[in-house]
């Protein structure tokens, strides 16, 4: 019976953390760039349950201890895996606008190392060369991308990632893959750190003028959060009901009337 | 519990999303206004090592990340170009294609603006509606007794003076120039249609009107907002939306901590 108070109890914990994740992907539902959170729950390891003290049949040396049945104590957290499925791309006109068509990833450079990024809302800083909006430097194949400031044509981003100022050819934005997008984690800023060395990506497409938009559908995150919020209740009251057995049992069992 | 404080970042990221739609609106008939966009990043992530989470041949607990919300990082001018919208004033100039009207501000910094609605002060110079010289290179005043002002798409600007014999005499006053910046979405709005140059717009290129890939000039047209009411009002939907769904982020949290809160009876 006490067992079972922690069980529903590490229903609540997991319930909070979920409802936090869907908090977070709630918010931002309309980050560019920005892929969904799931939490990733398991049940606790599984006990054997068997009787105790069941006497010795007599001449046998050891019980046989008749089993119960077997029992998990709960649920536990753990991981969050990110769901990388492709936004919708929504067009802005503004030329600094990026979008990946297809898989890849933008390479940053970033004070601890390379970042990767889908979030292609870029800019340029005073010495013209292309950014994030935090100022981390974007690569390209042969480094960084840097616009001479006498160029009044405008910037050109080619399907294929070829950067150009008027005629002028100024690079190829770097991007990326990875075999296993489980090694990503996030670094808040619509960044990705990785463990891994990525692969060149192929297949992809650049599309100027266009962001990536959050890959959160509100419905899934609304009707998650529905259920979440039930699933807490219910350990709740599964939680009110060992208590009332409980009470009953200090308090009532063997009371004189 | 964080949920709520994540889902309250939200509600005033898109508070802020709202104010900035209203502004577009408000300035759908400023001559020469520029919309903005508001952008969003998600927050630092928290690596948990989770309570209760199953050691021992498991992946590590830093997988679990839990994220703090949104935060608002940048609202984004878009320098499209509007639609010129005739005036018959030659008074009115609009640039077609890049490029920014310079004007001095009192004590002589230099603002840009892309509203091209000017007058003449008392003193015959060009000015902008707030009374700001427009600046030209050769510039003079123009002659009290000029009939007509003619603005040519190279921005040399013409007096025309037509004496008592019908005579007409065409004197060149001057001529505009305009500025490019290699980051337009860099320049820092500073209200009355002006522009400041920034450290992330970049220093300003001066060129004549028509050359090395700077707009021409239009006399008798002014350059209409480039607030697109439709996409506008989309986005005021979904910051509506997004704003509602936030706050019910925040109506689950609390009923579940009011449940916590109703363990013990």
């Amino acid at each position: 019976m006490i067992r079972g108070l922690y069980t529903a109890a590490a229903g609540m914990a997991v319930a909070t953390r979920w409802q936090e994740v869907l908090s977070n992907n709630l918010t931002n539902a309309s980050t560019p760039g920005y892929k969904g959170d799931r939490l990733l729950t398991q049940s606790f390891p599984g006990l054997m349950l068997s009787r105790l003290n069941d006497q010795k049949p007599p001449g046998w040396r050891v019980s046989l201890r008749p089993q119960v049945g077997w029992l998990a104590t709960g649920a536990a957290v753990r991981r969050t895996a990110v769901d990388f499925t492709p936004g919708a791309l929504k067009e802005t006109g503004s030329p600094l606008d990026l979008a990946i068509s297809g898989s890849g990833f933008f390479v940053v450079q970033t004070d601890a190392g390379e970042a990767y990024t889908r979030a292609g809302t870029f800019t340029l800083d005073q010495a013209g060369r292309l950014v994030t909006r935090n100022g981390h430097l974007v690569l390209g194949v042969d480094g960084v991308l840097e616009f001479p400031s006498t160029d009044r044509a405008g910037i050109v981003v080619a399907r294929d990632g070829s950067v150009r100022s008027g005629e002028r050819v100024l690079g190829r934005l770097r991007i990326v893959d990875f075999t296993d997008r489980s090694v990503l984690t996030k670094m808040g800023g619509g960044l990705f750190r990785a463990v891994d060395v990525p692969v060149e990506a192929t297949g992809y497409e650049i599309l100027q003028g266009y962001l990536e938009e959050s890959n959160v559908q509100a419905v899934v995150e609304m009707v998650r959060m529905i259920e979440t919020m039930r699933s807490y209740e219910a350990n709740q009251k599964a939680i009110q009901a060992h208590d009332q057995a409980l009470g009953k049992a200090v308090n009532e069992v063997g009371a004189s009337s | 519990m964080r949920a709520l404080w994540s889902a309250a970042t939200g509600m005033l990221a898109q508070q802020l999303n709202v104010d900035t739609v209203a502004n577009n609106l408000a300035n759908i008939n400023t001559t020469g206004f520029k919309a903005s966009r508001l952008e969003f990043q998600d927050l630092i992530y928290q690596h948990l090592p989770s309570p209760g989470s199953v050691q021992g041949g498991q992946p590590p607990a830093a997988l679990l990340q839990v994220g703090h919300g949104v935060q608002p990082v940048a609202t984004q001018r878009l320098f499209s170009q509007g639609s010129l919208e005739p005036t018959d004033n030659p008074l009115d100039l609009a640039i077609q294609g890049r490029g920014f009207f310079q004007v001095e501000l009192p004590g002589g910094t230099r603002a840009y603006t892309r509203d091209g609605s000017f007058k003449l002060d008392a003193e015959g110079n060009l000015v902008t509606s707030n009374g700001y010289r427009l600046v030209l290179e050769d510039g003079e005043e123009v002659p009290l007794e000029a009939d007509a002002l003619e603005v040519a798409a190279d921005g040399t600007i013409t007096a025309v003076v037509r004496d008592d014999d019908g005579e007409v005499t065409r004197t060149e006053i001057g001529r505009i120039n305009l500025a490019t910046f290699i980051n337009p979405a860099g320049l820092q709005a500073m209200g009355q249609n002006l522009f400041l140059a920034t450290p992330a717009s970049g220093e300003p290129e001066t060129a004549r009107p028509g050359e090395g890939g700077v707009g021409y000039i239009q006399q008798g047209y002014l350059e209409a907002s480039n607030v697109n009411v439709v996409q506008e009002m989309v986005a005021l939907i979904v910051a509506q939306r997004a704003y509602e769904m936030n706050s019910k982020a925040i109506q689950a949290s609390d009923e579940m901590m009011g449940l916590a809160n109703n363990l013990r009876r």
